[in-house]
């Protein structure tokens, strides 16, 4: 079942199209990953996915219906988005800002009802940031931060998840920690998940597909093995990489090289 | 609510109620004034004080001082900005503007409406300046500022071309001050403003989802442009209300939402009503020490809310840069 499809969109702000004629399918259940260089159009497609942006060409169906046909409530209700550096300007704790995000289920003068508290409670436990609820979100670490953000987001109960870099300013151990956890979502509930991701071998390890723009055109789209070839990433970064299988997942791994090193390298794929 | 974040606030309003029932010229203790209440009759000379002239006085400074903060709340989390209020935006600076045309025309009864009219066009200018350049919060608030010098030197060059020995009276008016309210304003002031009170507080969870910024709330099921510009008509409502009866009181609106976020929490169902009551306690705090502090003189209360808030303001402003939340 496709839940998420891309028709001749050509979108962009403020009349500067930066996207054009995009076509995808995002398959239920899928980690579909948005790689390409700076400028090439990533956040732009996201944003237009979750209805952020509402000027464009072409049509976003989720589910088959047109995203401009739906209310804003109803889509919050069946996808989340996690934007890429959200700042939080106000001391919320992190139990009212898991709240925030029932916001759509909820009624719009009433409190929140019980069962929007047992979700939370459920996240919060299979999430493990009990330890974190009376915190203010200025008092937790970037890794903590991120890690209630995406409770933020799964909270909202959805079939699909856009995130924007969401592993940006993580250190390795909570990039992996935090993708695992994505990765566990998408495997037991089925959650279907529409990511950018800056760094290519995270990409390439987590995602079923992934999707290169460069100039924002599709370059090509398919498995890791399809897209991380070195030929393709050469001609879209402008720049000398080597590519082999990762020891134990198999999947492909990207190297870059120095300079300095280049002469001394023999192509290998 | 925490029980004694609760009671300190109540204590804070029954203290500033206390001060300003007290204090003036003729000082009444708080046994005397309970005996002004309980038997008019005897006291005829500091009963004509008490409710002709100080509790209409108390009432006014606490609608005042609750509107102000009550619209700093909504103009901060629909903009995502801490630093935002009426003053700081140019939407005080706006609603002298329409004021200053009602006075010209002569329409002293329609006041309000006139003040309305400003904000929401300082709004409207604010507004379509920052979006179509894209302008940061930080370079937006640096318009508003500048909006309110120019609206509002404007406006009292209006008033002296036009009437010139009023000049003195614009001057003081334009500084904050409750000492020259029109009682016909005051009167009508709580049909207007205890509603949009009401209204704010009933729509709680918007500003919280608003304050998160205008992508996350689109996602979080907020339409967010029809409804930002509800929010910013009822913070300009609210606004033009409190300028009317007051002036160009500075600061209350910024300072007392980050006073109360550091005592009830950020979460808008608390900080809402929290803000009404220390606001309007603030304010009334503020207008007695303004009648009293330089006997006989009364200084205008935006000297007073203008030196604390300012203070507070840098503070802040030290703090936000150091951590570059805006």
């Amino acid at each position: 079942m496709v839940i998420l499809e891309f028709k001749n969109i050509s979108s962009g702000y403020g009349g500067v199209e930066v996207l054009h004629n995009i076509n995808f399918k995002l398959e239920k259940g899928k980690f579909m990953g948005v790689i390409g260089p700076n400028g090439s159009g990533k956040s732009t497609l996201l944003k237009t996915a979750a209805k952020i942006i509402r000027q464009y060409k072409g049509s976003v169906l989720f589910m088959g219906r047109d995203i401009r046909r739906i209310s804003f409530r109803e889509i919050a209700k069946n996808i989340s988005f996690l934007p890429s550096d959200i700042e939080i300007a106000y001391p919320y704790t992190v139990r009212e800002l898991l709240l925030m995000a029932r916001y759509p289920f909820a009624s719009q003068v009433a409190d929140f009802s019980q069962i929007d508290f047992e979700i939370v409670n459920s996240i919060v436990s299979e999430m493990k940031l009990s330890q974190l609820l009376d915190r203010t979100i200025f008092q937790l670490s970037q890794g903590e931060k991120q890690r209630v953000l995406l409770a933020q987001c799964l909270v909202q109960n959805p079939a699909l998840v856009i995130l924007d870099e969401p592993t940006a300013h993580l250190d390795i151990g909570h990039q992996f920690a935090f993708l695992d956890m994505l990765k566990e979502y998408q495997n037991r509930s089925s959650l279907s998940i529409l990511a950018v991701l800056h760094d290519l071998n995270l990409a390439s390890q987590y995602c079923d597909h992934l999707l290169l723009l460069n100039n924002g055109s599709i370059e090509v789209t398919g498995t890791p093995d399809m897209v991380l070839r070195y030929e393709i990433l050469e001609k879209v970064y402008h720049t000398s990489v080597l590519v082999y299988p990762h020891p134990i997942s198999g999947k492909p791994y990207v190297f870059g090289v120095p300079d300095e090193w280049k002469k001394l390298t023999k192509r290998k794929t | 609510m925490k029980k004694t974040s609760f009671l300190l606030i109540f204590v804070l309003l029954v203290v500033s109620i206390i001060f300003g029932l007290s204090s003036g010229t003729e000082f009444f203790s708080p046994l005397k004034i309970l005996r002004i209440f309980i038997s008019p009759d005897q006291y005829q000379f500091e009963k004509t004080i008490l409710f002709q002239l100080r509790i209409p006085r108390i009432w006014c400074g606490f609608l005042v001082g609750s509107g102000l903060s009550v619209s700093g709340l909504i103009l901060q989390a629909i903009l995502k900005n801490p630093l935002a209020e009426s003053y700081t935006l140019g939407i005080s600076g706006g609603a002298s503007l329409g004021i200053a045309t009602g006075i010209i025309s002569g329409h002293m009864a329609s006041i309000p409406v006139f003040a309305f009219a400003g904000s929401l066009i300082s709004i409207f200018v604010l507004l379509s300046i920052g979006t179509s350049r894209k302008l940061s919060s930080g370079t937006l608030l640096l318009l508003g500022i500048m909006l309110n010098f120019i609206f509002s030197s404007f406006s009292l060059l209006v008033i002296t071309l036009l009437q010139k020995e009023r000049f003195m009276e614009a001057v003081v008016w334009f500084m904050g001050n409750i000492t020259s309210y029109n009682s016909n304003i005051l009167r009508s002031a709580p049909f207007f403003l205890l509603p949009g009170y009401f209204v704010t507080w009933l729509f709680w969870k918007d500003l919280n989802i608003f304050s998160l910024g205008e992508e996350k709330a689109a996602t979080l099921g907020v339409d967010p442009e029809k409804k930002k510009y509800l929010w910013l008509a009822l913070a300009g409502l609210i606004t033009g209300y409190c300028v009317s009866l007051a002036g160009l009181v500075g600061f209350v609106g910024l300072v007392i939402p980050h006073a109360v976020r550091i005592i009830v929490g950020a979460d808008h169902k608390k900080a809402i009503p929290s803000s009404i009551f220390v606001g309007g306690s603030f304010l009334v705090i503020a207008d007695t020490l303004a009648r009293t502090i330089i006997q006989p003189i009364e200084i205008p209360v935006g000297i007073i809310s203008g030196f604390f808030g300012g203070l507070f303001f840098v503070l802040i402003l030290l703090k936000t840069t150091r951590k570059q939340k805006w």
